[in-house]
């Protein structure tokens, strides 16, 4: 009996000392963890909105109980299919544009040396940081018709006539793409830099010896170490394919009519669903809609990862 | 893991901010503070350019005779007009306290259909606490903002009707092309300039000539043009069936297969293609005002009414010539189109009612709200008008919201120089002579149609605006806009409304 009433109590001092020892940690991470629970889970119990038709003298839990009749209303129009479309084929381009782009440059800075480096590298890294609403106007600056940069100075110089870029729908598949990654290339390049940075530099010099020229160091060791990281990264962005970058879609086009049909993503569309009628519930159902197949497609990807290379799985 | 939440928080997802909200809701709501004994009414309301920097001290002056008076004090919301939407439906789906408010832009409808109004006869409380309004406001009037026979809002003392078809013009490019618009007022208008629309061409044409580096025309809006230049009536509150002979027929129609637009459109798109409209005009959300302030456009369209013209030149700061080609034409929804509510969710509706019953009827508190301070703001002239005080002028008052028409009694407040003194009385005529809407009064709700309509004002939202601003070929856009709109289900949406039309005219002994 006492025997085992001690290990109870070592084992409990124990897990103290260890707690005790990882508390430094465990305080670092509270921030992020009181950020998440906030965020994350105190909004679940709204789930029920979506099934509910919210009225705001009722509150979320009095109001009536309408089934899937939320849901209805995404389907229901002709609208589906084109921001279904929008949604799933912007985000393959940038999963595909991004992964390439966000490697090529991380293997370009980490074989830079020097001062520039650092600077290279906050440059690249600061459009992220840029409220779409200031670069819906960069980009307007570029695109304006009548004092637009392009139109103004580029085509005249080349002599072509100036392009009415808010209402040609056809260029609009690749300024949101090019400006996504213009944007978003800093940012995603700084995981695959420091795997790069992680790598065991040997294999490097191991290389060199043999005769390996830099192209070949690159193909042979650099990339094929990556993979895992590409993998786990683009398997996120996978669970994030029914999900599109709202400011992107709203802010940058200007809100043109005439590129609706290029530009509406289900994001867009709810938010002006919501606008237009005040009715939160519906948007709510939209939201929950993502949300379960953004879900099934986490779980999805990460089968097929599992039977491919059980090692880069996420879980 | 870090990097998806990082970016879920910075992407202002439309999915994000339902979860933020409903996160928010789930705080309890404190309304009134407890440490304050006198209970607080939270005004919203809107203007062109967000809280101006004199609100703090209006609120007070306000809520100062409001607590010596009544016991209530009063706090000020004052939102600018391009997210005012946005922030009240957030606000009030979110149970943040706000006790009066004004549907403008939120659709009076609409408002009710979510469940934001509170009945204002419910126990009596109008005939109570708002006796005042009731004499004030026309009974018509009053009922004109009934929907389904309750009373959910109250209409603001303004012009009811507008003139249809109205350009405002700046009188020093008239001067500098010669045209001589001082002989065309007449005796009974010395404001408004009754033409047509070809004089509006030929106008156009020579300011383009003169000034060929200044924009001569844009719309207000795209929906405001199409609201303000055809004399249709958008029965119900939207332009999916309306009525295209409202002073007689009770018939619901298409507007957008109707000649009356397809005109409309192929005005503006030879204006846009003669280079009188700038090519950014889609995509540059600048207020047209500032604009003509700015020295860069020449013209807009508004619509008519007395009191125009000093209006569009104080907005303007340079003075407006008003031009008006339509009829004075009283919609349906003429009077029920910015109306003052009660939150369904106030706590307190008897306050607030009080305060919706003294602004209407107090000349102190409509003053306040109007105009600002005395002797700051502005200060009386010699002859009973008053102006801007000394040393305050356009660019650096403190309080002067443009937005008087919003205010629930304009008409108890003092007139502004430059316009007649006797304006309140031409006000009244100008309801009373115009052509009025058989369907006066009519409210649709279109909550069983609401997928539709949303599908529908997608379609809009697509082509209309390009449409109205001359970006877009009517002869080849306008069938393609038709077939979509037949496609998202135009036919069934005309048929609810008129069904609820017909409804309405029956009980109503109209038609």
């Amino acid at each position: 009996m006492s025997a085992a009433k001690s290990t109870a109590v070592t084992g409990k001092k124990k897990r103290w000392v260890k707690f005790k020892r990882f508390l430094p940690v465990y305080l670092m991470a509270l921030p992020g963890v009181v950020y998440l629970f906030i965020n994350n889970y105190m909004p679940l119990p709204g789930l029920v909105l979506a099934f509910k038709n919210y009225s705001a003298r009722k509150g979320i839990f009095g109001s009536d109980w309408v089934g899937l009749e939320n849901f209805k209303y995404l389907f229901s129009t002709s609208d589906a299919f084109i921001i279904t479309r929008n949604t799933i084929c912007y985000n393959v381009a940038f999963i595909v544009v991004n992964l390439v782009c966000a490697v090529a440059v991380a293997i370009i800075l980490s074989e830079m040396t020097g001062k520039g480096k650092k600077f290279y590298q906050s440059a690249i890294l600061l459009p992220y940081l840029i409220s779409y609403v200031i670069i819906s106007y960069l980009v307007f600056a570029f695109l304006s018709t009548e004092n637009g940069f392009i139109n103004n100075t580029i085509l005249k110089a080349l002599g072509i006539e100036s392009i009415s870029w808010y209402t040609e729908k056809k260029y609009w598949p690749f300024i949101l793409v090019f400006v996504n990654t213009w944007r978003c290339v800093g940012y995603n390049c700084i995981i695959y830099l420091s795997t790069i940075l992680g790598l065991h530099r040997p294999y490097y010099e191991a290389a060199a010896i043999d005769g390996a020229t830099k192209w070949q160091q690159i193909t042979k060791i650099t990339i094929p170490m990556l993979r895992p990281t590409m993998i786990m990264l683009t398997l996120m962005a996978v669970g994030r394919i029914f999900y599109s970058d709202f400011g992107l879609f709203y802010q940058v086009p200007r809100n043109s009519g005439t590129l609706l049909s290029v530009t509406n993503t289900i994001d867009t569309y709810v938010y002006r669903g919501l606008l237009e009628l005040g009715d939160i519930s519906m948007s709510a159902a939209a939201g929950v809609y993502q949300s379960l197949v953004g879900f099934v497609l986490v779980l999805g990807a990460n089968t097929l990862v599992r039977k491919i290379d059980k090692d880069s799985a996420l879980f | 893991m870090k990097k998806i939440t990082r970016r879920d928080f910075l992407k202002g997802s439309a999915a994000g901010m339902v979860t933020a909200m409903a996160g928010s809701m789930l705080t309890p709501v404190t309304g009134m503070a407890a440490k304050n004994s006198t209970p607080t009414v939270v005004v919203a309301f809107m203007n062109y350019t967000g809280r101006p920097a004199g609100a703090d001290r209006i609120q007070e002056l306000i809520s100062a005779y409001t607590e010596e008076n009544f016991g209530i004090s009063v706090e000020l919301l004052v939102l600018d007009s391009a997210s005012y939407k946005q922030n009240m439906t957030l606000m009030l789906t979110s149970g943040e306290q706000v006790d009066v408010f004004n549907a403008i832009t939120l659709g009076y409808t609409s408002c009710v259909n979510n469940d934001y109004c509170l009945d204002l006869e419910e126990d009596d409380l109008i005939a109570t606490y708002g006796a005042g309004i009731l004499e004030t406001l026309d009974e018509t009037y009053i009922d004109a903002c009934r929907i389904n026979g309750t009373l959910y809002a109250l209409p603001q003392m303004r012009d009811m009707a507008a003139g249809m078809d109205c350009f405002a013009i700046g009188a020093e490019y008239l001067d500098q092309i010669g045209f001589d618009y001082a002989s065309m007022y007449t005796e009974d208008s010395s404001e408004i300039i009754y033409t047509d629309i070809d004089t509006i061409n030929d106008i156009f044409a020579q300011l383009h000539e003169a000034i060929p580096d200044k924009y001569v025309f844009e719309p207000s809006s795209a929906a405001n043009l199409l609201s303000q230049s055809i004399l249709v009536d958008q029965v119900g509150g939207d332009t999916f069936g309306v009525l295209l002979d409202p002073e007689s027929s009770l018939e619901v129609a298409d507007l957008y297969s109707s000649d009356v637009f397809y005109e409309l459109c192929s005005h503006v798109y030879a204006w846009n293609q003669a280079g009188y409209i700038s090519q950014d005009a889609l995509t540059d959300d600048t207020a047209v005002t500032t604009q003509v302030q700015a020295g860069t456009l020449m013209a807009y369209s508004t619509a008519g009414k007395p009191g125009i013209k000093q209006q569009e030149t104080n907005l303007c700061g340079r003075e407006m010539i008003i031009f008006q080609c339509g009829d004075d034409f009283m919609k349906s929804s003429g009077v029920a189109n910015m109306p003052w509510c009660i939150n369904s969710g106030t706590e307190d509706p008897v306050s607030a009612m009080t305060i919706l019953n003294a602004f209407y009827t107090d000349s102190y508190l409509s003053n306040l709200l109007c105009w600002g301070e005395e002797g700051t703001e502005w200060q009386y002239t010699d002859d009973g008008h008053i102006t801007y005080a000394d040393g305050v002028d356009a660019d650096n008052t403190e309080w002067y919201n443009n937005v008087n028409w919003e205010m629930p009694n304009q008409f108890i407040a003092e007139i502004w120089e430059g316009d007649s003194l006797d304006i309140w009385t031409e006000m009244e005529a100008f309801n009373d002579e115009s052509v009025k809407s058989i369907a006066l009064g009519f409210a649709f709700d279109n909550s069983d149609v609401s997928s539709t309509y949303t599908a529908l004002t997608n379609v809009y939202n697509e082509y209309v605006e390009s449409l109205l601003l001359g970006f877009s070929d009517p002869d080849t856009v306008i069938p393609e806009l038709e077939e979509k709109l037949q496609a998202a289900g135009l036919e069934d949406y005309i048929a609810a409304k008129q069904a609820a039309l017909d409804e309405w005219a029956e009980a109503n002994g109209v038609g």
